[in-house]
């Protein structure tokens, strides 16, 4: 996702949010720039959150500011460096993925991929030679939890000291995914959750959304700027939550045969992501019922189906939500480790509230 | 951009810098080759960020300008035209390069010359006046003498960087090239012209762009010497090559120009592994030698390439002498007799048969001289003839298991 940011003024960031963090590294490097007594910008940074928050988006913010050439309003989006940059080809930039092997060939893969040692390798390497254009070389690492234990090894001596031009940037889902051995020797920034009022603003702006498409995101997105782009781009992915939905209220009245044979269905797709998004999409319905009963709909997610949610809020007792939201959860857990799929759905459908007639 | 030029001349050009071009697949555009066309002459280049190679061939520019067009397809296409003119038209709205030989016409989508990365020409270090840039020139045969007697023994193992690199040092008017893996080192140097800066410089270059600029110096024209810029930054390092150009048969450029990046580290200090003395010092014939350890070589690479030589001077009846032997548990062994002029004491050393011939066949000189002190130190080979200081090979024994 290369984005150009034309209309941005000099020393400004190409990041919605994370503005504490930006600021801190941007003064951090007038220091370096200025020359100020020790150097203040750190060898390696570990950028944390959750996924779709922006990391690797602001690791190549700050990579932006770290190559421009005008020491004092980098990134000024105007010199060579930043066009480079904005067109995703400077040639001291690098950009580490997750991989998979297809047909012996190394494809970046963000799901099932992972960071393998001949990467590293690679990385050492290039590493040890002298940038080509601009006086640094900026390397990101993208999803460290991804690294298989060859490749975390490997880099250790790199990442605890590159050779003086080179600087790492490293992104991870969480402190406990990562090697104490990685987290230890980089400058760890926790990057967090966007404010909703800031994502309906940039989805509106940047990427020409219209005001009701962009509030109900923003809602829904739970500070994930990535995900509310993400949905707003691809129709299919928002028609399928109105798909989840829609499921979930065929259930509340059908028949416990019925719910069975849906959770046999469910668990025959043998397709995880799907079933994750599903559960994401119900927990965030009871969570809007709940709010809708304290009588809290302003802050509901789901403002495209406020009938909906006040039906249900009427008919299903507060208390029952609450136990069903607990099962979601738990549901939702033994799924990511290795329990009968078909078990836990079948717990999941049974225990699927009814509504009160 | 409107431009001709004939087809051996731009496959030429191609097949130089197509060595450069990357698979990185990451940055689109250093899968291209960049095509300028300006001042009657025609300027490609690749690079795959570690090196950049960038060659002109003559041509007749009737309109100025660039484009970067995919490596592979551009090469394999020009192949395979006829020796004829080729007429190239550029697109600027489209970015589409169009070409035209003989029957043949095709249309080459590009990508925007402005997204190349920058490779640093003879022109623009030489340009700032204030720059102390170095300078010196050498004969590119001479020059790819060195080469090849250094970069084989250059680790290829990319998690030690440094190792993969050649010390390229200029000092006293000398250069000096050394190359280790950890087992071996070769070290050479040779006397040199040019603008030498008052203090020594150390740079680190990457084998493989050594290894590159020995093979395009194979085509260049050996009366005009090879000139090398370190530039002041030390970050990057610049051959100048000049070509044939002006020949009709065959294809040719007119130069070229190769820019590594250098390897940021510090060399090890090789100087402390070379023996200062010696307790055997055998001379032998060189291509005698390299037979011998080519037909034990047969036997010795199924047992860790290890051949045994034992080492035993005159004794008044029978002349000094050599014998090597090899051993494979499964297939055989062979031993080899040559006769040597040996000083000093009876020895018997193993060494590995791969690195002997890596070194023996860049070695030209008629007779070497082994000088070595104990089975378990390292041994020294150099030609007989020359100085200790202009080629010296050192190699670690191997220890085989009785």
């Amino acid at each position: 996702m290369t984005t150009s940011f034309p209309d941005l003024a000099p020393g400004e960031w190409p990041v919605y949010g994370h503005t504490w963090a930006s600021r801190l590294l941007q003064r951090a490097l007038r220091i370096e720039d200025a020359g100020g007594n020790g150097s203040r910008l750190s060898h390696a940074y570990l950028f944390l959150g959750p996924p779709q928050i922006g990391k690797t988006t602001f690791a190549r913010a700050f990579a932006g500011a770290l190559l421009c050439q005008d020491p004092t309003h980098a990134p000024c989006h105007c010199c060579r460096a930043c066009r480079l940059m904005a067109s995703g080809s400077h040639p001291d930039f690098r950009l580490l993925q997750p991989t998979a092997k297809a047909e012996k060939e190394l494809v970046v893969d963000r799901r099932k991929g992972e960071l393998r040692a001949e990467q590293a390798e690679a990385l050492i390497r290039d590493a040890a030679l002298r940038p080509m254009e601009s006086g640094r070389k900026v390397i990101v690492i993208q999803d460290m939890h991804l690294a298989n234990a060859t490749f975390a090894n490997k880099i250790l001596k790199t990442l605890e000291e590159p050779p003086p031009h080179v600087t790492l940037l490293v992104t991870a889902l969480d402190r406990a995914a990562v090697l104490p051995t990685i987290v230890s020797r980089c400058q760890v920034m926790e990057l967090r959750p966007l404010d909703q009022a800031l994502i309906a603003d940039a989805l509106q702006r940047r990427w020409g959304a219209s005001k009701e498409e962009a509030e109900l995101l923003a809602r829904l997105a739970g500070g994930r700027l990535g995900w509310a782009v993400e949905q707003l781009r691809n129709p299919a992915l928002r028609e399928e939550r109105v798909r989840h939905l829609e499921t979930l209220w065929r259930q509340l009245a059908a028949d416990r045969l019925e719910r069975l044979r849906f959770a046999g269905e469910l668990a025959a797709q043998r397709d995880p992501q799907q079933m994750f998004a599903m559960l994401e999409i119900w927990m965030s319905w009871w969570r809007d019922v709940l709010l809708a009963q304290m009588a809290q709909g302003e802050a509901c997610s789901n403002v495209d189906q406020t009938d909906q949610i006040r039906r249900h809020a009427e008919s299903i007792s507060s208390h029952s939500i609450r136990a069903y939201l607990a099962t979601l959860k738990q549901v939702e857990g033994y799924l990511r480790h290795t329990v009968n799929t078909r078990l836990a759905l079948d717990v999941l459908m049974l225990k699927l509230p009814r509504p009160e007639a | 951009m409107r431009v001709s030029c004939l087809q051996e001349h731009l496959a030429k050009g191609l097949s130089i810098v197509g060595r450069a071009v990357s698979s990185r697949s990451t940055m689109p555009v250093l899968g291209n080759i960049l095509i300028e066309a300006n001042d009657n002459q025609l300027r490609l280049a690749a690079t795959n960020l570690e090196i950049g190679v960038v060659c002109w061939i003559d041509a007749k520019v009737e309109d100025a300008g660039s484009i970067t067009v995919p490596a592979r397809l551009l090469t394999e296409f020009v192949n395979s035209l006829p020796p004829e003119r080729i007429d190239m038209e550029l697109a600027v709205r489209t970015q589409t390069l169009h070409l035209r030989c003989a029957s043949i016409e095709a249309n080459l989508k590009g990508i925007d010359a402005a997204s190349f990365p920058i490779i640093p020409t003879f022109e623009t270090i030489t340009a700032n006046a204030d720059m102390e840039a170095l300078q010196i020139e050498l004969g590119s045969a001479g020059l790819r003498k060195m080469i090849d007697q250094v970069v084989f023994a250059a680790s290829t193992d990319e998690s030690r960087p440094t190792l993969t690199g050649v010390e390229v040092t200029f000092k006293e008017r000398r250069l000096t090239m050394a190359a280790t893996d950890g087992y071996r080192l070769s070290v050479r140097s040779a006397a040199v012209e040019g603008r030498l800066p008052a203090t020594p410089v150390t740079v680190i270059v990457p084998a493989r762009s050594l290894s590159e600029l020995a093979r395009i110096s194979a085509d260049a024209d050996e009366l005009r010497p090879v000139q090398v810029f370190v530039t002041q930054e030390r970050n990057q390092i610049l051959f100048q090559i000049w070509g044939k150009s002006g020949e009709s048969k065959g294809g040719a450029f007119q130069r070229v120009e190769l820019v590594s990046q250098l390897i940021d580290a510090r060399f090890p200090d090789y100087r402390a592994i070379i023996p200062k003395t010696y307790n055997t010092r055998t001379v032998v014939d060189t291509t005698a030698l390299l037979k011998a350890v080519r037909v034990a070589y047969l036997f010795a690479r199924d047992n860790a390439n290890i051949v045994r030589i034992k080492i035993r001077p005159a004794n008044g009846v029978n002349p000094g002498h050599v014998s090597l032997a090899a051993t494979s548990a499964e297939m055989g062994d062979s031993v080899n007799e040559l006769d040597a002029m040996v000083e000093g004491e009876d020895l018997e050393i193993s060494f590995n048969a791969k690195y002997l011939i890596d070194v023996l066949s860049q070695i030209e000189e008629p007779q070497v001289v082994i000088e070595t002190t104990q089975p378990t130190r390292p041994g020294m080979i150099r030609p007989l003839g020359i100085g200790e200081d202009e080629f010296l090979h050192v190699v670690m024994p191997m220890h085989p298991t009785r």
